[in-house]
């Protein structure tokens, strides 16, 4: 060949070999992003690496609330007593709560910190107590207007709530408002129905305190619902796995006049918290090509975008000392988990998340 | 004894270029001998490095297949010596390939994946980039030499 044709060869064959590569990546991202059913998760460089872990002796400890660079755990078996550390895990201070009305017939009260206050509540009494981070003396501010089962205070005199309807028996949302007196806004349209009302319906109730909105994680499907502290929807926002409807069975026991969960329901999202405007959620589900040897050591962590609504990424949320984090928490920087007796920081890297607040971020540590 | 010299020269110099042909062919064979054996060899771990690959996720099936097998085959041709010339323009723009998918990893896409799967995968990104780079400039040294004695033979053959 003569010299000329060559040199064309190699100048054509090289642009092309280029575009060809350019051409998959942007279609590549088109259908990472686009279409959900693929499934593929993205994971980048090591987006949290484990920084400080503490052991605190018992399993029963849960995450009551975290801000002025403080932790507070709240203890199952224990529910006046809380214990205060900091974010470097070196600092533990144990607290008790005092309560105004200690006769009360408390079944399983859960402790909630939003320095600077406090609150203590039981669905089943049901109560609310309230009161201040420098004394921890909780008062009554709400008593018997409703049942309810998880709740989550949005600021100091209102507190948002799932409970079951009593005219249809079936999960809803609602919101208790206190001022001279206790008002109950109650709406059944946030959570849909997709088998029995109740099960299928399950899931976790957060409120993200930066964007003000409450969000629902489904437990048993690929969604999430995003509404406004009004209780009135946002958007109902799709994990990305492809559980659309619930998988579960639920079985009647006639002399119990009861419901219940039959063996097999496939949890799809199993725990979930929310920060600033990233929703973090653990998910059950495998994707196309992940090993699931990774599953032993880890927990995958998808990443959402609740102001976009886009799935953005995913990270492994590796086990310590053998240990799968039960519940997590994300305050600035850095992801607290439990797991086991133990409670574990991790450090999220803040080039992965773009939205997050820099200056809060370098105010913790 | 002028022209012996002359002609032991030329004879020298067209051994040169002969070997030197001849070693890059044998380093790119080693190349992808390697690469496809080491893919091949966990080829379930190529396939979920690949399914995490910001480009190529959405095709790690096809392209977990299609790499190494295209790699084991260049392997073969490019010890035909009358295709040789094809098979080194092949892995001239295979590589090229691989370094667009280095360099549109590390400046477009949206992250770095842990991996690149495979091939020495040691290497940080930049330093495959440059051995990426060296392996591009090998075989376009040797697509020249190769042709060009062709080229010249085929000139010599025509005007003899």
């Amino acid at each position: 060949m003569k010299p000329k044709k060559i040199a064309l060869i190699f100048l054509l064959g090289t642009l092309m070999s280029i575009a060809f590569m350019v051409g998959v990546f942007l279609l590549s991202e088109d259908m990472i992003h686009r279409q959900r059913d693929v499934f593929i998760r993205r994971y980048p460089h090591h987006p949290a690496n484990k920084e400080n872990a503490f052991d605190l002796g018992f399993k029963s400890y849960y995450i009551a609330g975290v801000g002025d660079g403080k932790i507070y755990l709240g203890n199952k078996t224990a529910p006046g007593h809380l214990v205060e550390v900091d974010t470097m895990l070196t600092d533990t201070t144990h607290i008790k709560i005092r309560l105004d009305d200690t006769d009360l017939p408390f079944r399983s009260p859960q402790v909630r910190v939003n320095p600077p206050d406090f609150y203590v509540f039981d669905g089943q009494v049901p109560c609310i107590f309230k009161g201040n981070t420098r004394d921890w003396k909780g008062s009554l501010m709400m008593k018997d207007d409703a049942y309810f089962s998880f709740a989550e205070p949005i600021d100091t005199t209102s507190v948002v709530f799932r409970a079951i309807s009593s005219s249809t028996n079936e999960k809803i949302l609602g919101k208790f408002t206190v001022s001279d007196s206790v008002t109950v806004s109650l709406t059944a349209d946030l959570l849909q129905k997709q088998i029995d009302g109740i099960f299928c319906t399950d899931g976790k109730l957060l409120f993200g305190k930066e964007l003000n909105k409450l969000i629902y994680v489904y437990f048993y499907r690929n969604q999430f619902v995003v509404a406004d502290t009004d209780l009135k929807l946002d958007y109902i926002g799709k994990t990305i796995d492809t559980i659309s409807k619930a998988q579960i069975n639920v079985a009647a026991i006639d002399s119990e006049k009861s419901t219940t969960l039959t063996s097999g329901a496939l949890i799809v999202n199993k725990h979930s918290c929310v920060y600033n405007n990233y929703l973090f959620i653990n998910s059950n589900m495998l994707g196309k090509y992940e090993d699931e040897d990774m599953l032993k050591h880890a927990s995958i962590i998808d990443v959402y975008d609740i102001n976009k609504n886009t799935y953005e990424f995913s990270f492994y949320l590796y086990n310590y000392k053998t240990k799968k984090a039960r519940s997590f928490q994300v305050y600035g920087n850095l992801l607290i988990a439990m797991a086991d007796n133990y409670i574990v920081t991790h450090k999220l890297r803040s080039n992965q998340f773009k939205g997050m607040k820099i200056n809060e971020v370098t105010n913790i540590n | 004894m002028n022209t012996f010299l002359k002609i032991s020269d030329l004879s020298m110099k067209a051994n040169f270029k002969n070997i030197t042909v001849e070693i890059i062919c044998i380093l790119y064979a080693i190349l992808f001998f390697y690469a496809a054996l080491s893919k091949a060899m966990d080829y379930q771990k190529f396939q979920v490095q690949l399914g995490q690959s910001p480009i190529l996720s959405a095709y790690a099936d096809w392209i977990a297949f299609l790499v190494p097998a295209i790699e084991l085959i260049l392997v073969i041709l490019l010890f035909i010596v009358p295709l040789r010339l094809f098979a080194l323009f092949a892995s001239f723009f295979l590589m090229v390939m691989f370094t667009a998918y280095i360099i549109i990893i590390l400046n477009f896409s949206a992250f770095v994946p842990c991996s690149c799967g495979g091939i020495l995968e040691k290497m940080g990104w930049t330093e495959h980039l440059i051995f990426n780079i060296v392996f591009i400039m090998l075989a376009g040294v040797a697509i020249w030499l190769l042709n060009n004695q062709k080229y010249k033979s085929n000139l010599k053959f025509v005007t003899a």
